[in-house]
């Protein structure tokens, strides 16, 4: 097969076995790579069954078709397992060298079943995998520890870590990828944690990776590349970052604040990536063969240290009332040190402010106190005090109190894009297969007047419910082959552009229909993966703290959540309580899910 | 009735953005000037340009340009004439333009970014002026 390396690796971290299994050209044709093939194999494998962090839980890693190759951006790798945080569904995306770097070792992915009796880290190269002992940097944080990788195995090596906070099986723990890269959400930080696993790291001998129609292949590239280099929210991300977006968000109310409950933050300015490009920033940072390259290095205390992105800006600044970015820069290298998703870390303690703040229950911390902050993030990774019961997350916190304005879905705390700003983000959070998810989907472009011609995606009115349910549906079936690709989901590519590009690599003959229905038979059986877990449509639900109306940019809009639902579940094939019909399962090639 | 990119209706847009408190307190530090350029398509023939001068919350100066060489403005916003059109009439928002690909733009984009809401109401003060298209 072109474009794929044709191998998994597989170790069982129980009795150290590891073998190598081909990589079927009919499941590669069908589930394209990333987190596709890995929700063909997790569902093979039963995985729906398993307690997350046990032993019984498995841990699958894939990069994609187009990862290693010229492409921009496709060095994306896919950390999929059964979430202990949602207890369902659980994928997250990271850039970095990890996917490209894994492709040049000669392998499509890496599996990682059961569980090690003391701390480990694998390096994967050409010939295998080892398994080196970890005791050493175990309790480390994520940098220290990746130097202390990094020292084992050189400086040619991908290298990905959790923090304390994994190892203390924090229920939003992430991975650390290549000092810089988050695989944030549902997590998968917690899962390397259960089965001791420190890190990963992965080295090669040669850079190769062989396209089925080299030349065809590099005309899409170079088309590709004009696009992106001409396409304005790319530009701006280069110049900026992704906060280069806080002002632009707080104007249409899609920038939350204050936990939800209020449409203004009159400091959005202090929080931007306007305001770090005129202080802190001293440098861009990017993934692996990207040309936007939207990380940013800024400076303080005369170190050099990566910068916060838009999610956690918000989520640590507009969302708890922090308006000082130096504060904020500070709280995200704390977090990332300490191995949490900023996401669902600045929301659950904003819901420890709002629920302190209303007297619900006194966790001694106020809106806006950024020293606090910092001292109940190491709490929450170490799981002391007030941090054992933040550490599980605000669906536990909730549940625990006895509060009902938890913001999450299914388990996974809402990102920082309002759907009262962008009414078809209600379907998109309400039904995704992992929780309140932003990405791919990216349903606020679509509502700024993006289209997708080849499948009738598009909306006039923001603040609209009808017709949403359905572009939703549709837009999520799309998306979910830059998770399959991989692809960066902030490029900017045509469903043809990408069918071609996949076409001429991997000599499978794509076109943008074909594409859909791949998109739309992932999605369908992470959706049948959710179903064997217990969740149906009574799931398919937002918090109503989110469902209130707000002054400013969102207008008091409110999106009609039953509406959407309905449209969604028709557009779908999905009955009325949210199962994906026979008949539907049949037209896309799954009746063994069935079985 | 100003025809659109007239000098009198540049004047009087002039006029608008001048009166709009609202909008000398969001760019109350904005300073850069700017060339609009309006690009043909299937109901206009031949480009039009405006240039105008912003300046901490008011309008300094504005009038038609002939010849865009001589001018020499800090940012240049830039558009087909249909999607001008469909600006004023508040069916795109400028930031919405740009990440859309409707208009370009040449200059500081933090700048412009940071002043998101300045540039909603700027455009706004068009709807003080009555446009012939």
């Amino acid at each position: 097969m072109h474009s794929y390396a044709g191998k998994i690796l597989k170790v069982n971290l129980s009795d150290s076995h590891s073998e190598v299994f081909r990589l079927e050209k009919e499941i590669a044709e069908s589930y394209v790579g990333g987190s596709g093939i890995a929700a063909h194999y997790l569902f093979k494998r039963k995985v729906y069954d398993a307690n997350p962090l046990s032993s019984q839980n498995v841990l699958a890693i894939f990069n994609g078709p187009l990862s290693g190759t010229s492409a921009p951006s496709t060095s994306r790798a896919e950390f999929c397992a059964k979430s202990p945080l949602t207890g369902m569904w659980g994928e997250s995306n990271v850039g970095g060298k990890l996917a490209a770097y894994l492709k040049f070792a000669g392998w499509d992915g890496l599996i990682i079943e059961g569980a090690a009796a003391k701390p480990v880290y694998l390096l994967i190269t050409p010939a295998g995998v080892e398994i080196k002992d970890a005791e050493g940097t175990w309790g480390r944080g994520c940098y220290e520890a990746q130097a202390e990788i990094e020292k084992e195995v050189g400086e040619k090596a991908s290298i990905s870590v959790i923090g304390p906070a994994g190892e203390n099986l924090v229920k939003y723990a992430c991975i650390q990828v290549d000092n810089s890269r988050h695989a944030g959400r549902t997590g998968m930080g917690a899962v390397m944690g259960s089965k001791k696993l420190k890190g990963i790291a992965v080295t090669f001998d040669k850079r190769d990776v062989e396209v089925a129609e080299p030349e065809k292949f590099e005309e899409e590239v170079k088309a590709l590349r004009e696009r992106i280099d001409k396409n304005f929210t790319c530009n701006m991300f280069k110049e900026l970052g992704t906060s280069g977006y806080v002002e632009t968000s707080e104007m249409f109310g899609d920038l939350p604040i204050k936990y939800f409950t209020q449409g203004i933050f009159e400091k959005a300015s202090e929080i931007s990536g306007s305001k770090m490009a005129s202080t802190f920033l001293k440098r861009n940072d990017g993934c692996f063969g990207c040309r936007i390259r939207c990380g940013r290095v800024v400076e303080l205390d005369g170190r050099l240290i990566h910068g916060p992105e838009y999610e956690t800006l918000a989520s640590f600044g507009s969302l708890q009332l922090i308006d000082d970015l130096e504060s904020l820069i500070e709280i995200n290298y704390l977090a990332n040190d300490l191995g949490v998703d900023t996401i669902s870390a600045g929301v659950t303690i904003a819901y420890a402010m709002y629920l302190t703040e209303k007297g619900v229950y006194d966790f001694g911390i106020r809106w806006g106190d950024a020293e606090a902050v910092k001292e109940v993030l190491k709490e929450i990774a170490y799981r002391k005090g007030r941090g054992e019961i933040l550490s599980e997350g605000t669906r536990v916190m909730a549940a625990k109190i006895g509060d009902g304005d938890a913001a999450h879905v299914k388990g996974l705390e809402i990102p920082m894009h309002d759907p009262r700003a962008f009414s078809s983000l209600a379907a998109a959070y309400a039904m995704h297969n992992r929780g309140a998810c932003h990405l791919p989907h990216q349903m606020y472009n679509i509502e700024m007047g993006l289209s997708i011609k080849e499948y009738d995606i598009k909306s006039e009115d923001r603040f609209s419910s009808e017709g949403k349910g359905r572009i939703a549906a549709r837009m999520q079936n799309f998306t979910e082959l830059f998770n399959c690709i991989t692809m960066c989901a902030f490029i900017p590519i045509k469903p043809t552009m990408m069918a071609n590009l996949l076409s001429y690599a991997t000599g499978f003959a794509f076109d943008a229909q074909k594409l859909y229905t791949t998109g739309e038979r992932i999605y369908n059986l992470k959706r049948m993966f959710n179903v064997k877990c217990g969740i149906d449509g009574k799931d398919d639900t937002l918090p109503s703290l989110i469902l209130k109306p707000l002054e400013g940019g969102s207008e008091g809009n409110v999106p009609d959540l039953e509406m959407q639902k309905k449209e969604y579940y028709a557009e779908r094939g999905w009955d009325e309580n949210g199962i994906p019909s026979e008949e539907k399962l049949k037209s896309l090639g799954l009746e063994w899910v069935l079985d | 009735m100003p025809k659109f990119f007239s000098q009198e209706w540049i004047e009087k847009f002039v006029e608008a953005v001048n009166a709009n408190e609202e909008y000398a307190n969001a760019a109350k530090d904005w300073e850069g000037d700017f060339l609009f350029v309006v690009e043909p398509d299937e109901e206009l023939e031949k480009p039009m340009y405006a240039y105008i001068d912003l300046y901490h919350g008011k309008a300094r100066e504005g009038y038609v340009v002939e010849d865009p060489s001589q001018v020499n403005a800090a940012f240049e916003f830039r558009g087909k004439f249909s999607n001008w059109k469909k600006l004023l009439a508040g069916e795109i928002d400028p930031i919405k333009g740009l990440v859309t690909r409707k208009f370009t733009l040449k200059g500081n984009m933090a700048m412009v970014m940071r002043y998101a809401k300045a540039a909603k109401l700027l455009v706004e003060c068009t709807k003080q002026v009555e446009t012939e298209f």
